[in-house]
């Protein structure tokens, strides 16, 4: 089951942290911009919830349940965060099946209630096991299994520079990196987990907490030639590439990862190392639900490796 | 004229610099670097036989420079005197690096690339960066930006739902050239003019334009609101210009002219074209990220985002 939640600004964090908190138990939570779901609503909102934040407008909300009336096995509910509408019922007069209002959207949904949601506007609901949320890298337990997405991240074309920088140059670029990439990933709920001598390998919390992490490395890649030349001061073209999966592992602080057995993570470093490429976002299929609507239309198939589907993103030229 | 706030304490500063590192004829002759034809004894009165106190001289020049507002001019005029001697003769500044303090202190840093002080961009952002005189003629780069096609824009979408973009561009803009120590110096209509001085100023103008290119792809992906892409040209000259607080007024100067042409002319929707006075002076990994474009008639250089297959 899939929720969607309409919003102006898809990297509204409070929304996101609401979205991964209480609307993916019974699958996954998305939020999408409203006018990327303008273009196409009656195929987004396929099959899906739809929650509307107040923040577009009452009148916006109007004009795009009404795209979706007609779409079967849908539904949709408001996001009144700051209590704004003076008479919520105007939306179930229009067909809403939910009002999300300030003291509830503060609070969050108490289990069972996004069912209650589901089977009031007459979808087939199975139990839906309640996906844990997520509570932050300091209080992961150690040695419990995580769910996590990972993301291998590295300087792209590191032969061609270490022939034009040199080694100990480049040896500097890869610390410069590794540390650029701790509030980089920060940005996105995530941390810098293990190093090796190429690349680092982020965690990322199984559900977006802050801006989707896949939309961040797309921003990278973008801005290649500035941060090469702005930020790490190259007289040299610098690239980038990404290798993203999502799984389990057992959790521990970084710098005491030596002794983890885990199959995602080895799966996660072959994919960066061995797979992926510059310029580009290499993705496991598990990770395709993570691709932000936004850029869904960048990525396609891109083969099997070690017996998992991949897809790939388009790549950006030199 | 600029009002740069100068202290008593300052001038105080400044005058004892003067008194202690130069004698009055020399006094004179930096202040006309500053300040054309100043006559010191015309102004004083001192009649020419009867030799002047370096006291005396200080204390007038400071005067008058302050009143013209060219404080920061004069004190620059002096650093470059302090680094680079006069006629083969070095001259050394004392207390020239507390008064770089005290200007600091005020709210003014201090630029390696140009030798020129500029306000502090955490403290304020004007237009002549706090500091440029009316006429003062200096090299600048500037970037140009226009809205493709804004007359549709307005009449498809309305003029609320296309103001609103706008404002987004313009948010961008301000993000992307302040970011550089640049200024936008108008944004009407459908198009903004933003120059660039200090630092490397063609290379911060044309990294601001690369990176406005950048943000206008990840805006019109997931911000944009108005349901088509919000498209743009953006292209930048470097030359000089005589400044002028009205910018209608340096539009019709040579610069902002050419830029206005590399604009209109010469580049295609969602790119950013630089001129060759441009490009000759960027690092070669920037240059390289332009392509000479045919429908330019080579007259320029053009940036955009390209994506290939996997």
């Amino acid at each position: 089951m899939k929720v969607l939640v309409c919003a102006a600004d898809v990297e509204d964090k409070k929304l996101s942290a609401f979205a991964s908190r209480s609307l993916s138990s019974c699958g996954s939570a998305e939020l999408i911009a409203d006018s990327a779901f303008s273009r196409s609503a009656k195929k987004k909102a396929q099959g899906c919830l739809v929650y509307f934040d107040l923040g577009i407008g009452e009148k916006r909300v109007l004009e795009l349940a009404s795209k979706i009336e007609e779409v079967e096995s849908c539904a949709w509910g408001v996001i009144d965060r700051a209590g704004e509408s003076p008479d919520p019922s105007r939306f179930f007069f229009a067909g809403a099946s939910d009002y999300v209002g300030e003291r509830l959207f503060k609070a969050g949904f108490e289990p069972g209630r996004l069912e209650t949601v589901l089977d009031y506007a007459g979808f087939e609901t199975e139990e839906c096991a309640p996906e844990e949320t997520f509570p932050g890298w300091a209080k992961l337990e150690e040695d419990a299994e995580a769910p996590v997405r990972f993301c291998y991240a590295a300087i792209g074309n590191q032969k061609g520079l270490l022939e034009r920088i040199g080694e100990k140059r480049l040896g500097k670029l890869r610390e410069d990196f590794a540390a650029f990439l701790e509030p980089w990933s920060k940005e996105c709920g995530g941390i810098v987990w293990i190093r090796d001598t190429a690349g680092c390998l982020v965690l990322f919390p199984p559900n977006d907490e802050g801006m989707n992490p896949l939309l961040a490395a797309f921003r990278l890649l973008l801005d290649r030639a500035l941060i090469g030349y702005e930020l790490f001061k190259l007289e040299v073209p610098l690239t980038f590439r990404f290798a993203f999966h999502r799984g389990h592992t057992m959790w521990r602080k970084p710098g005491a990862t030596g002794s983890i057995v885990s199959e995602d993570v080895n799966f996660a470093f072959h994919l960066g190392t061995k797979a992926a490429g510059d310029g580009y976002i290499l993705a496991s299929a598990d990770v395709e639900e993570s691709i932000p609507e936004c850029l869904a239309d960048l990525f396609s198939p891109s083969g099997d490796f070690e017996g998992r589907h991949l897809v790939a993103s388009r790549r950006f030229k030199d | 004229m600029v009002s740069v706030k100068v202290r008593s304490a300052l001038s105080q500063m400044l005058k004892k610099c003067l008194v202690e590192s130069l004698d009055a004829d020399m006094q004179e002759r930096t202040t006309q670097d500053v300040i054309a034809d100043y006559d010191l004894r015309k102004r004083t009165g001192f009649p020419p036989n009867i030799p002047m106190q370096g006291q005396t001289a200080a204390s007038r020049i400071v005067d008058d420079v302050v009143e013209d507002g060219l404080f920061l001019h004069f004190v620059e005029r002096l650093a470059r005197l302090d680094r680079e001697g006069f006629m083969g003769r070095s001259y050394r500044i004392a207390g020239l690096r507390e008064l770089f303090k005290c200007i600091g202190a005020e709210g003014y840093l201090w630029d390696a690339d140009t030798s020129h002080f500029m306000e502090d961009p955490r403290i304020r952002r004007t237009p002549n960066w706090g500091r440029l005189a009316q006429g003062e003629e200096l090299r600048f780069s500037l970037l140009r930006v226009d809205i493709v096609k804004n007359s549709r824009l307005v009449k498809t979408h309305g003029e609320t739902a296309a103001r609103g973009a706008y404002d987004d561009l313009r948010n961008i803009l301000a993000r992307v050239v302040e970011r550089r120590t640049g200024r936008i110096w108008s944004t009407e209509g459908d198009g903004a003019l933003a120059a660039f001085l200090f630092g490397h100023s063609a290379t911060q103008s044309v990294l601001a334009g690369m990176a406005l290119v950048h943000e206008l792809f990840v805006y019109n992906r997931v911000y944009n609101k108005i349901g088509e892409p919000l498209r743009v040209r953006a292209a930048v000259h470097t030359g000089p210009l005589r400044y002028q607080s009205e910018v209608g007024e340096m539009i019709k100067q040579e610069t902002c002219q050419e830029v206005l042409e590399a604009e209109s002319l010469w580049t295609p929707p969602d790119a950013l074209a630089i001129t060759h006075a441009v490009a000759n002076t960027l690092d070669r990994v920037l240059r390289d990220r332009f392509k000479s474009a045919a429908e330019t008639g080579n007259r320029a250089l053009v940036y955009s985002i390209g994506l290939g297959p996997q």
